[in-house]
């Protein structure tokens, strides 16, 4: 072995006097090391199996010759200035630790060397003093040896891996042998082409025209394609990563390579429009953009070298329209192509060239990368050496999803890894299957429309078939609920039914009541299906008289006391009613009215006249039982009518839910007449041999008077509105006092976030039971339900949890086909609670209601709802989540924006106690207003700050209004019409350009400016949005360091992106320092800082 | 919002009905689901409900007509 032979015909690397600039790639990394301080994450280690004759001193010496010919190995990163340099340190020999781990039992070995191999990975480098290479050779047998290569991307990048084992085994055999290495003088230094590409960017339009060709591909932007995270991130700096490995089936990639040929696109582009497709189906969107990472070895000489010369490319995909395969391909291929030819732009360049808006470090565009791999992993060396290089993660995510397609021998991979603080292993398994299966099913068929591609396998179909049924129900011995409330009357007649204010009626007296007025109704000679209007109080009466009306054998239809009398005039009609119940006072409002007028008498009718016996009836479960009238989109409302046995399945569906009978004792009725859930509390009461307690309306928004009322009638079953909730919630909040008395607490919402819901149950005892309802009429009040626990905290989205026992839920797309869990698809329910249809109006009724294709029993209907949900993996299976309706989505100042969005990003702040979010309430569409009741005490906040804190810039509203409650219709739920006139107070968006306010204000804002060189940017104007980059970012750091000693950190400056943000922190920061004694003292050492502050700024940092 | 999921939906439906005469349409393209008979009017989606407008002129479920017709004979 000849030490000072080898590599000798390469000539003596340029002396790099001082410092040289950093290759765009180089200052990525710099960069992305600095938001991610002392970690590995941007590591890149790898395990080189050599297999065969080694000899240690040879392959050690050889890592040293390969470290002298790459000057780019020796390079460290010092700052000078706050802007890092690049400095070549000498050459000297490399230390490269060998292990022998011959010693241990051989079933260990392999263990050990995983085991050491992870530790290597996982030890971070310090940029700024370098080294950034590290070596360790491992020891398994004589010949079986793994050399461990643990780099930092600022130095390498994936080809430079296979220079090394290239150079390694080359020049390994040449000294093993005492032969001079086989190895051209390497024909120029990375710094040096670095240069010239630098003056190529500097100088010509190539540059310009590569940028301007991604302003227009990613113009328009709205935000990075992510796929939904599974649960709220803590937001770690370096987030664990996990992943999911699937081998695909045999005979895919050779179909997938054919179609590749025919349809003369690269196996990448086929993997690729699989993915996108599957990707935009997850998102439910047509438009996707995943990131994937290119080689920038254009110059020739650059193909020896190594290096970092890695850039990313956005690839953005438009799939709307449905295209065929073979048209999806054409649009990849071009987007593709494109990207290729433009891919000299580097990345950092493209993010400042759009300006685009970043959350905290996260790379913008896109959260997702997706490469194909097909170098082989294995190298041949000439001494009969094999190297076979495999990966080491570091366990860290860089992107939320990597997505890499391995060819190795004789099979295809697909490796995923996650970050797993956001994602849990089932949804990442889920977006694989569905791409193979998208996959597979394009090979198939080229001409048909990606749409119809991605069937879900029958294996998952089960689960899923399974999910969407509710607990079996035994079928109902009654006809309807009248028969189970009348047993009730039997057993116990004198159990208190009904409170209203001073009126108290038993079950016994409840029934004879309802008896004589049912005699009554039948003088008028009702005919079957005949419709009785209810016109009425909320009050004991009204119940009185939908026993009666049902009694008599009719259907009733609540007529609404605060509609007009033009639309209740019209339902009148529509529903064919010609006679209606009311009360005495309230006869004058129909007069006019063409049906017959009953009054109803407190005791039903008048006693001395109708019997309290039961009149005869002969209801069964398919007769109609009531027509109630809800809004349709037309202007015109719609009656849905719902059967005896429809009302009867939801009230046994909720006693197998939640154990009325015997648990519960009162029941509080605060629902409005007209509206279902009326019934819904009526029949879960009376159906449990329970009293109802009357709310008054006025009571609904006095909480105190509220909870005297619940207290005073021993109510422990109460079913709210969210407003009322929420009001009821922040007033025992306030007071110190709690809702233990509950023993079932409902919200009826589809808004309400898990989160909400479980801060609701921690004012609830451990016998209470909090759980959202969700339904709509056409399927008889309810269909889903879900139970907070514990478990649901921090759980942002809207949960409505599993079908009702003996009811159905599906999730399908457009094409009537189940979507796999993540993938959001159209509500349709189905079971026995589905309405009849639609009064008169068959078309509709047989639009809404469809054939049920996944039934037992023939000729089965759904009901499709026209909501929006898609499957969560929670802690105990599946469980829907409420996505909105498609057409709430609008577009305000060209984004797209989800107005629940931004009212659910609202009541997350604990300032806020109530929001709601309208547009055009003033008349244009696109303006976002928005209605907050703040918390007590928060009346004079800086509002516009605490939005901030949780909305984009786009998303922060046009007009913002505090009111002292929201406006409610007479049902309680939100007077959206109201709003625009509601007395409130209006605060006033400060001007983007207002001056500075405080010393450091007008000191951050002059660094900015020079910064920036932008003299015209206000307190409020986002860095980012304003060109500002991430090398711009550390050059204000410096800078703030310069003038206060301070150190801000990289990631509390993403978090704080407006000097009116940031001045707060920098503040906090100075008035630490005072407090710690003496001015500020160059960076702050965490271990120095009180254990207060440092909480303080781990809390800044987003915990 | 729209009836449909598109309002300007491409797809060719068929009128189909179940044995209780209750009518509905379906994705021409689909399988029939198990127990709805094809009526033989297939078309857009507005052409398919229109036709139900003019054939199914009594709502109730043929069961339910069947016993109220014997209980009205009794």
């Amino acid at each position: 072995m000849n030490p000072g032979a080898p590599g000798s015909r390469t000539p003596a690397p340029p002396a790099w006097h001082g410092t040289s600039p950093l290759s765009p790639a180089q200052k990525r990394f710099w960069f992305l090391d600095r938001a991610h301080p002392g970690t590995a994450l941007y590591n890149s280690c790898s395990a080189i199996r050599l297999s065969g004759p080694l000899d240690v001193a040879a392959t050690v010496g050889a890592v040293t010759e390969i470290v002298r010919r790459h000057d780019v190995l020796r390079s460290a990163f010092p700052v000078e200035s706050g802007a890092p340099r690049v400095r070549i340190a000498p050459a000297r020999p490399v230390p490269t630790a060998f292990l022998d781990l011959t010693r241990l039992p051989p079933p260990l070995r392999a263990a050990e060397v995983r085991r050491i191999a992870e530790e290597h990975a996982r030890r971070p480098f310090d940029l700024e003093r370098g080294p950034l290479l590290r070596t360790v050779l491992l020891r398994e047998a004589d010949d079986d040896h793994t050399l461990l290569l643990n780099w930092h991307h600022i130095v390498c990048d994936g080809w430079s891996r296979h220079i090394f084992v290239d150079e390694l085994l080359e020049l390994a055999d040449a000294r093993a042998e005492g032969r001079a290495p086989r190895l051209d003088p390497l024909p120029a230094q990375y710094a040096e082409l670095v240069a010239r590409e630098g003056r190529r960017r500097g100088s010509d339009t190539e540059h310009e025209a590569h940028l301007a060709y991604w302003r227009e591909r990613l113009s328009g932007l709205t935000d990075a394609t992510r796929l939904p995270p599974d649960r709220t991130s803590p937001d770690r700096p370096t987030p664990p990563s996990a992943s999911v490995r699937h081998t695909l089936d045999a005979g895919l990639p050779d179909r997938v390579a054919e179609l590749a040929r025919a349809e003369r696109v690269t196996p990448f582009m086929v993997l690729l429009t699989a993915f996108v497709v599957a990707l935009s189906r997850h998102l439910d969107r047509d438009d996707v953009v995943v990131g994937t990472p290119s080689a920038l070895r254009d110059d020739p000489e650059a193909d020896v070298l190594i290096g970092p010369f890695l850039n990313i490319l956005a690839l953005r995909t438009d799939l709307s329209g449905d295209p065929t395969v073979r048209q999806a391909l054409a649009r990849v291929r071009k987007t593709c192509l494109g990207a290729y030819e433009h891919h000299a732009a580097p990345f950092e360049d493209v993010v400042s060239a759009i300006g685009a808006a970043r959350t905290g470090s996260r790379t913008p565009f896109f959260g997702i990368t997706f490469q194909y791999i097909a170098t082989p992993p294995v190298h041949v060396g000439p001494g009969g050496l094999t190297a076979h290089t495999t990966e080491v993660e570091p366990g860290l995510a860089k992107f939320d999803l990597t997505v890499d397609v391995l060819a190795e021998d004789g099979h295809t991979d697909v490796l995923a890894q996650y970050d797993s603080d956001l994602y849990r292993a089932e949804s990442v398994n889920g977006l694989l299957l569905l791409w193979q299966s998208v996959l597979d099913d394009m090979t198939r068929d080229p001409e048909q429309p990606v749409g119809r591609t991605g069937e879900i396998g029958a294996a998952r179909r089960t689960p899923l078939l399974e999910a969407a049924v509710g607990a079996p129900v035994r079928a109902p011995a009654e006809a309807s609920v009248l028969d189970v409330f009348e047993q009730w009357a039997e057993r116990t007649p004198d159990a208190p039914a009904l409170v209203s204010g001073a009126t108290r009626l038993t079950y016994g007296e409840l029934d004879r009541a309802a008896n004589r007025l049912a005699h009554r109704l039948r003088a008028e000679g009702l005919t079957a299906e005949a419709r009785v209007g209810i016109y009425m109080e909320r009050s004991a009466e009204s119940v009185v008289a939908v026993l009666a009306v049902w009694k008599a054998g009719a259907a009733h239809v609540p007529l609404d006391l605060d509609s007009p009398g033009p639309r209740r005039a019209m339902i009148i009609a529509d529903a064919g009613v010609n006679v209606i119940v009311t009360q005495q006072g309230l006869v004058p409002d129909l007069t006019g009215d063409p049906a017959r007028i009953v009054v109803a008498h407190p005791a039903g009718a008048d006693p001395g006249t109708f019997p309290d016996g039961r009149p005869e009836r002969h209801t069964g479960p398919d007769d109609l039982c009531y027509v109630m009238y809800t809004s349709g989109s037309t202007g015109r409302p719609k009656g849905v009518m719902a059967t005896h046995g429809s009302l009867l399945r939801i009230q046994l569906a909720w006693e197998h839910a939640f154990a009325l009978r015997g648990r519960i004792r009162a029941h509080l009725q605060m629902a409005n007449f007209s509206f279902d859930g009326y019934l819904g509390e009526l029949v879960r009461c009376l159906g449990a041999g329970a009293t109802l307690v009357v709310c008054p309306r006025e009571t609904l928004l006095l909480p105190a008077r509220l909870l005297r009322l619940m207290r005073d009638e021993g109510v422990d079953v109460a079913d709210f509105v969210p407003t009322v909730l929420r009001v009821l919630a922040g007033h025992v909040a306030d007071t110190g006092g709690d809702l233990s008395f509950l023993k079932l607490l409902i919200v009826g919402s589809d808004t309400f976030p898990a989160d909400e819901l479980e801060r609701i149950r921690r004012l609830g005892g451990p016998g209470t039971d909090v759980v959202n309802c969700y339904g709509l009429t056409e399927g008889t009040i309810d269909s889903t339900y879900f139970t907070v626990t514990a478990r649901d905290r921090g759980t942002r989205s809207v949960l409505i949890g599993t079908p009702l026992p003996g009811t159905e839920a599906y999730l399908l797309d457009d094409r009537m086909r189940l979507v796999p869990p993540g993938v959001p698809g159209t509500l349709h329910i189905a079971g026995p609670t589905i309405a009849r249809g639609y009064l008169g109006a068959p078309g509709r009724t047989a639009d809404a209601f469809v054939p049920h294709p996944f039934a037992d029993r023939p000729g089965a209907r759904m009901y499709r709802t026209g909501d929006r949900g898609r499957y969560r993996y929670g802690p105990e299976g599946l469980r829907i989540e409420f996505l909105g309706r498609r057409d709430q989505q609008l577009k305000v100042r060209g984004y797209r924006v989800e107005l629940g969005e931004i009212e659910a990003a609202f009541r997350r702040s604990p300032q806020v106690r109530d929001a709601v979010v309208v547009t055009g309430d003033t008349g244009d569409a696109r303006r976002v207003h928005a209605y907050l009741v703040p918390g007590a005490g928060q009346e004079n906040a800086d509002w516009y700050a605490v939005l901030r804190e949780h909305l984009p810039l786009y998303m922060l509203p046009d007009r913002l209004v505090l009111l002292p409650a929201l406006p409610l219709t007479p049902n309680g739920k939100l007077d959206r019409a109201a709003l625009a006139h509601a007395d409130g107070r209006e605060v006033t968006a400060p001007g983007a350009g207002r001056p500075a306010r405080t010393p450091v204000e007008h000191t951050l804002l002059e660094l900015w400016r020079t910064a920036l060189r932008r003299p015209d940017i206000g307190v409020h104007d986002d860095f980012f949005s304003h060109g500002g980059d991430s090398l711009l970012v550390m050059r204000v750091i410096a800078a703030a360091h310069d003038t206060w000693g301070l150190d801000i950190t990289v990631r509390a400056f993403f978090r704080a992106p407006t000097v009116a943000t940031l001045a707060p922190l920098v503040e906090r920061l100075l008035g630490e320092a005072a407090a710690r004694g003496g001015s500020p003292d160059g960076p702050a050492a965490p271990d120095r800082m009180v254990p207060v502050a440092r909480e303080h700024i781990a809390y800044e940092e987003g915990k | 919002m729209t009836a449909g999921p598109h309002s300007d939906d491409p797809t060719v439906y068929r009128v189909v009905v179940n044995h209780e005469e209750q009518y509905s349409i379906w994705p021409a393209d689909r399988p029939r689901p198990n127990g709805w008979d094809d009526t033989g009017h297939s078309g857009p989606r507005e052409s398919c409900l229109a036709y139900i407008e003019t054939v199914w002129t009594d709502m109730r479920p043929l069961s339910l007509r069947r016993r109220t017709g014997e209980e009205a004979a009794q």
